[in-house]
């Protein structure tokens, strides 16, 4: 069965290779450029994996991380972060609010990250989820 | 008058000539006692004999009457004269002796004789004299004193003057300090850096007018303005980046000056604190920082499209594209990775100088850390026949305390500054040594070395050894700044030993885990 990304990215060139080569390679993308959409769309839309991008202009990715892990029967799909070299404090705030993982933008090609998502998903499908 | 050489001779002559008449009287009388005798002892004593007695007796009488009274008019007069010489002496070396107290050195007792009296009367002439001459030396003496003490007040002043004209025309602020560290001197800098009057600070210690931060740690005061009894002269202190907080409310970014002079101790001086002031520097610096950072961070997501879209771009054309179009494709991706590297290494410039570059130290298998990290470059050692290699040490080592995301781009930028800057066929080399407590790692090249001149810039911020273009190797001049800014976080140091063509060694050493 193929798998949902939601995929919350500000940057529209970032955003859309990152979605076409997750489609590329079978999975189901789901890309917002505004962070209140996307959250809303969380909330209401069942999904494998969120891609959450912690700079957003109009809402903190962290705010968004809050609302998908205070909800019930969302909050535990699983949360990779897109982040940029130098966001230490963030990612720590991030991994105490229940983050799965992190990729730095910068350091991995669209995909490298499609290949770290790939290994996550399949990580992650071996652990039970409580 | 001057009949006697002195007045004991005198009254030696008046007992002489007492003695002369009283034996001549009692003489006299013997012989007068004698005749009156042959008459006495005649046998037969006639009406002459009585007269002759008679006679006798009456002459007897008028002459020892004559006689006394000669002796004690001689005696008298010989005595009220000596008497009235005696007390006109006397008088006159009075009188001369208040003159001279009075200070007339040029009078002069008219006592001329040579007894006593005129002795006396010499000395204290010649004595007063002696004392007139002295006098007059003195005054001069005095006067030229005073001719000199006049001078030395004027100099002294005009080099007071001089002084605070100086001290209130440097643009430094300017504060002494005695040997309590109490404010002995203010000048009008000072005043304005800190807004107090000269008034309100002399003799109070500096602690109550300002307050000096390295970043948030408040300066002891034994720290900046230390005292010291050896006498020595120059500067104690100095640092920049000081935040210098006035206890009147103003703030200050300045770099801070201490010195002493060698007589400190004589004088009572113990400091002289120069104080500039950096706030407009520091703030400008701020600025450009920030500015640095924002524009980095502009570029940086551009720069992630651009690296992204390229390579998938050449994943999907891989042997599609003529040999010439993937050169020009291939030099695209090569200038995206350099430009992504200048705007890593910026950004980590910018971290470090706000003072953000932060360490996460743990203890960390150092020997296998930098073994792995060998084998990742040995592909581009291989490209350029370089040989690499990592001596492993002889006895096993202990752990470091590093930050292995942070201390690896210190084993990189050296292992890449190794192969950049070695030609073709040449070899590289790796190990590790103990020392102390810390182990320290050495990264040796056979390249062409660093020029004696570039060796103390080498670790600046920009700077390229040879010039921004040197050798074709590109490169930023960022490297080992931040290589060093990473060693110093870690508490360890790095450093290089370099000689023209025979190349360089490059050496960091980290603390021991415990």
């Amino acid at each position: 069965m193929e798998k949902k990304i939601l995929l919350i990215e500000d940057d529209e060139f970032i955003g859309y290779i990152y979605k076409r080569q997750l489609e590329k390679n079978g999975y189901k993308v789901n890309l917002f450029l505004k962070g209140k959409e996307g959250l809303s769309d969380a909330m209401t839309n069942p999904y494998d994996l969120i891609l959450l991008d912690v700079m957003l202009p109009d809402i903190s990715g962290i705010d968004i991380l809050k609302g998908i892990k205070e909800k019930e029967g969302i909050k535990n799909t699983p949360v990779l972060l897109l982040t940029n070299l130098g966001q230490e404090e963030v990612i720590k705030q991030a991994f105490a609010l229940g983050a799965d993982g992190y990729l730095i933008k910068a350091s991995y090609t669209p995909d490298q990250i499609v290949n770290e998502v790939t290994m996550f998903l399949k990580q992650h499908q071996q652990q039970p989820v409580a | 008058m001057k009949l006697f050489k002195n007045y004991r001779s005198q009254l030696i002559l008046v007992l002489v000539l007492t003695i002369v008449l009283v034996f001549g009287f009692g003489f006299y009388v013997h012989i007068a006692t004698l005749n009156l005798q042959v008459i006495v002892n005649k046998p037969i004593i006639t009406q002459d004999d009585v007269t002759n007695f008679g006679n006798i007796l009456t002459s007897l009488s008028r002459t020892s009457f004559f006689f006394l009274a000669l002796i004690l008019v001689v005696i008298i007069t010989l005595l009220i004269y000596t008497v009235l010489s005696l007390s006109y002496s006397l008088e006159e070396i009075l009188k001369g002796i208040q003159k001279i107290g009075k200070g007339d050195f040029a009078y002069q007792i008219p006592l001329k004789g040579t007894n006593e009296f005129g002795q006396i009367a010499q000395f204290l002439n010649a004595a007063s004299a002696q004392l007139g001459i002295a006098r007059k030396e003195l005054l001069k003496s005095k006067e030229s004193v005073e001719l000199q003490i006049k001078e030395r007040t004027a100099q002294l002043s005009a080099e007071k003057n001089k002084m605070s004209v100086i001290l209130s025309g440097i643009t430094d602020s300017v504060i002494a300090l005695d040997l309590k560290r109490n404010i002995v001197m203010f000048n009008t800098n000072a005043e304005l850096l800190t807004g107090f009057t000269t008034s309100q600070v002399m003799g109070k210690s500096i602690s109550q007018v300002v307050e000096f931060f390295e970043g948030k740690r408040s300066l002891p005061i034994d720290e900046y303005a230390p005292v010291k009894s050896d006498g020595f002269e120059g500067i104690v202190f100095v640092k920049e980046n000081v935040k210098m907080a006035s206890v009147k409310g103003k703030d200050a970014w300045v770099r801070l000056t201490v010195s002493q002079i060698g007589e400190g101790n004589q004088v009572n001086l113990g400091n002289i604190l120069t104080i500039r002031d950096r706030t407009r520097e520091h703030e400008l610096e701020e600025m450009k920082v920030d500015f640095v950072s924002m524009a980095a961070h502009e570029l940086r997501t551009p720069l992630t499209s651009m690296k992204g879209y390229l390579s998938v771009f050449m994943n999907e054309n891989k042997g599609k594209l003529s040999q010439d179009n993937q050169i020009l494709i291939n030099r695209v991706a090569i200038s995206t990775d350099l430009l992504s590297g200048l705007v890593e290494n910026i950004l980590n410039v910018s971290r470090i100088e706000r003072g953000v570059y932060t360490v996460h130290p743990a203890p960390l298998d150092w020997v296998q850390f930098v073994s792995n990290a060998v084998s990742d470059v040995q592909i581009r050692a291989h490209e350029k026949n370089l040989r690499l290699t990592f001596t492993q040490p002889s006895e096993p080592l202990p752990s470091v305390i590093a930050d292995k995301a942070r201390i690896v781009e210190v084993l990189y930028n050296l292992l890449s500054n190794a192969i950049n800057y070695t030609p073709k066929d040449g070899s590289i080399t790796v190990w590790i040594e103990r020392v102390k407590d810390m182990l320290v790692t050495h990264v040796r090249d056979t390249g062409k070395g660093v020029p004696k001149e570039a060796l103390p810039h080498l670790f600046s911020k920009f700077y390229r050894a040879g010039g921004p273009t040197s050798e074709g190797v590109k490169g930023t001049g960022l490297g080992l700044y931040i290589s060093k800014s990473i060693v110093e976080l870690h508490k360890g140091k790095i450093w290089v030993e370099s000689k023209e063509n025979e190349g360089s060694t490059f050496s960091f050493s980290l603390p021991i885990a415990t």
